[in-house]
């Protein structure tokens, strides 16, 4: 006779997930609004439905997460910061960069390290300050992009949303400063979870730069999960700048959902060095004509880190343009995902998509998984893509030897430069010295000379 | 001799893969003086270059190279550049993403940390840059591009004269300066060349054709073949070759050898 064991959600680490959600919500504040209730109703319910992805998953075949999936991460309710923390905190902030600045420590805003200005002619406020305020703008965007029924991470980011930043740009308005937000992770408690919810609204004719920064104080084992969704008004342009620099014991998975209508510009730079696992999904939908997408990416690994980028561009209507470079430097025993999906439907004539993955592997050891996806369903559109994965150019290090530079240091100006193919781009120069001069730093710790196959 | 020997050559041979391509060279540069090397496809002329600023592909099975009273062969790639030796590239490699005017800075310093002297900040060296500019007559935006990315043949190849004439090389080696040039990138080119010439240094300029050296006039022209100099004149036998070919040369060095055997 054979024995059944039935899976009920209430066993390992799902169930453990869904009792963590039960006492997340008690320690709410009682006066939860009904939408948010149910926002987090849902999530729970689909996420222990689908559990974590597997590896029988196409879009998760080369990014494992049984190590993330071995223990529940509850969430983590902001942190006591001391003097010293602080000090550590506002250093690493890149110098010169001005503005506005909303800083989150421990998944929960940080009134006294932000920097804000009253009298703001747009809307840029913690989550959680919205939700206090009965502020119910927030429900009208939340989800419309974004689903959690069919991504079960997000619907485990929707079951315990809490945190995030809310932006809305009104119509007509251009800032010149960058907005600036800032992710800090203490350490306090290992083994713990933050669910970021960001919505960013550019309203019609608008323009902003957004600055999104994930760092660590130190060696915890936690896990970031963050949701966000962007609204992409007419004719509006919209410069998404993210450095996710986490220690590399953590997990970062970060969904990124982006809507653009017509004549409309978005931009994103995608920095990834940090977290021991990143996964960072980002889906753009062009659902206006005349737009225009960049999407450009540098991941750095080195350690055991696995880096994964799935990007995938909709080009719903006629007469638009993306535009996708990421490069990728791998070192020792890393491990690289680029997944890139380009589908035209077939309304959408005259686009003019390109996409390109470049990718150095600088160990015998290390491993990139490239992989180019065009769907194109529209007959009059040009579309392009290259992936590439090679090693260092030995013909350029001996260039540079025979004009008097050490081997190291023309190793090093080589990578370099081939991140800086991608850093240049970032419109803030306050961000993009801060980025070279860690790339650089980082660079010369690594034993480039011994790199080469 | 009243100049100063730079570089002597003795009994060299090299190769590459167990293949053996220099089979015994013997060659004396003085300051001041110009040598041009020709000869057919395939003879060495490029793997002699090679070997003088220390390619690693290439095995030197025999033979001494004295440079300035040092030993050549026993120096890395970087400390032979730093002394002074410098190889005006057939191929120059693009090298994408590193500004022209910071590799080129980064190289001029690593030869003045070398000597001992101070290095030169952004602003001084790009004064020194601009004067140096003007001399060869070049587009100042070829400095804010990458090096060589894009170039055309004949930017290249004056891009590589432009870096001899910033570095200020004892011992400059040009290999096929002229292959991809038009005659009037050639002319710049060469008169680029000319005016680097004083009596303290020195200029090996390879080349498989004549018309370089209507322009780069050499003190020296040797012809080397099968891996070995098998002749050696003056100017006028550069003439020579380009009306007659190499064959005779061959012919009558292989008559030499077999009368002493």
């Amino acid at each position: 006779m054979m024995t059944h064991t039935l899976q009920t959600p209430s066993d390992g680490v799902i169930g453990d997930y869904v009792r963590s959600h039960e006492s997340f919500l008690k320690e709410l504040d009682s006066e939860q609004p009904s939408w948010l209730r149910s926002i987090r109703s849902s999530g729970i319910a689909h996420f222990s439905e689908q559990g974590f992805p597997g590896t029988d998953q196409e879009k998760w075949k080369y990014t494992n997460l049984a190590s993330l999936r071995k223990t529940c991460f509850p969430p983590v309710a902001g942190s006591e910061i001391s003097e010293e923390q602080r000090v550590e905190i506002l250093s690493r902030i890149p110098e010169k960069l001005e503005g506005e600045r909303l800083v989150i420590v421990d998944g929960v805003h940080c009134g006294s390290l932000s920097e804000r200005s009253n009298n703001l002619k747009f809307q840029f406020l913690p989550f959680s300050s919205m939700v206090k305020n009965s502020d119910n703008r927030v429900d009208s965007y939340l989800g419309r992009h974004i689903r959690h029924d069919q991504n079960p991470i997000v619907a485990l980011n929707s079951a315990f949303i809490r945190e995030g930043v809310f932006l809305e740009m009104p119509s007509g308005l251009q800032i010149e400063q960058p907005l600036h937000i800032f992710y800090v992770d203490t350490g306090k408690k290992s083994g713990s979870a933050v669910h970021l919810r960001h919505l960013f609204i550019a309203g019609s004719n608008s323009r902003v730069e957004i600055f999104e920064h994930y760092i660590s104080l130190n060696e915890s084992h936690g896990f970031t999960n963050v949701v966000t969704e962007v609204f992409v008004g007419e004719n509006a342009s919209l410069e998404h700048i993210k450095w996710q620099d986490q220690n590399r014991t953590s997990y970062h998975i970060s969904n990124l959902a982006v809507a653009q209508e017509s004549g409309s510009r978005f931009t994103s730079h995608s920095i990834s060095t940090g977290a021991a696992i990143s996964r960072n999904d980002i889906h753009i939908k062009l659902v206006g004509e005349r737009t225009e997408s960049f999407l450009y990416g540098l991941y750095l690994g080195r350690g055991n880190q696995l880096v994964d980028h799935h990007t995938v561009v909709d080009h719903l209507k006629p007469n638009s343009e993306s535009e996708e470079i990421y490069h990728g430097i791998l070192c020792e025993k890393s491990h690289g995902v680029f997944n890139g999906r380009i589908h035209v439907h077939s309304e959408a004539q005259k686009t003019n998509a390109k996409q390109s993955n470049r990718n150095l592997l600088l160990s015998r050891d290390s491993w990139i998984d490239t992989k180019p996806e065009l769907e194109i369903y529209a007959d009059d559109v040009r579309c392009t893509h290259g992936a590439t994965v090679g090693q260092m150019d030995e013909q350029a290090v001996f260039y540079l030897r025979a004009r008097g530079i050490p081997e190291p240091a023309a190793r090093r100006i080589l990578v370099g430069a081939f991140a800086g193919e991608i850093t240049q781009r970032i419109p803030l120069a306050s961000v993009r010295q801060s980025l070279q001069s860690y790339l650089l730093e980082e660079l010369s710790r690594i034993p480039l000379e011994i790199c080469s196959r | 001799m009243s100049s100063e020997t730079l570089l002597e050559i003795n009994k060299l041979k090299a190769g590459i893969n167990g293949q053996a391509i220099l089979k015994g060279i013997d060659l004396t540069v003085n300051a001041g003086e110009v040598h041009a090397i020709m000869g057919p496809n395939g003879s060495g002329k490029s793997t002699l270059a090679q070997v003088l600023v220390g390619r690693e592909e290439y095995e030197v099975s025999e033979g001494k190279v004295t440079y300035q009273g040092k030993d050549l062969l026993d120096m890395s790639v970087e400390d032979r550049a730093r002394e002074g030796v410098f190889l005006a590239f057939q191929y120059p490699v693009e090298i994408p993403g590193v500004n022209g005017t910071y590799f080129l800075r980064a190289a001029y310093n690593e030869q003045r940390k070398y000597r001992g002297e101070e290095e030169l900040d952004a602003v001084d060296f790009l004064a020194l840059v601009k004067e140096k500019m003007k001399v060869l007559e070049l587009p100042p935006t070829l400095l804010q591009r990458p090096v060589n990315e894009g170039f055309s043949g004949g930017e290249k190849k004056r891009n590589e004269i432009f870096q001899m004439a910033v570095l200020e090389p004892t011992l400059a080696i040009l290999d096929e300066t002229d292959s991809g040039l038009d005659i009037d990138a050639l002319k710049t080119v060469a008169e680029g060349v000319n005016k680097l010439k004083n009596s303290r240094n020195a200029q090996i300029v390879i080349t498989h054709y004549q018309r370089l050296l209507n322009y780069i006039v050499p003190d020296f022209v040797h012809v080397l073949y099968d891996g070995k100099l098998i002749k050696s004149g003056g100017r006028e036998l550069a003439l020579e070759l380009e009306e007659r070919g190499y064959d005779w040369v061959v012919a009558e060095a292989s008559s030499t050898a077999a009368l002493a055997s």
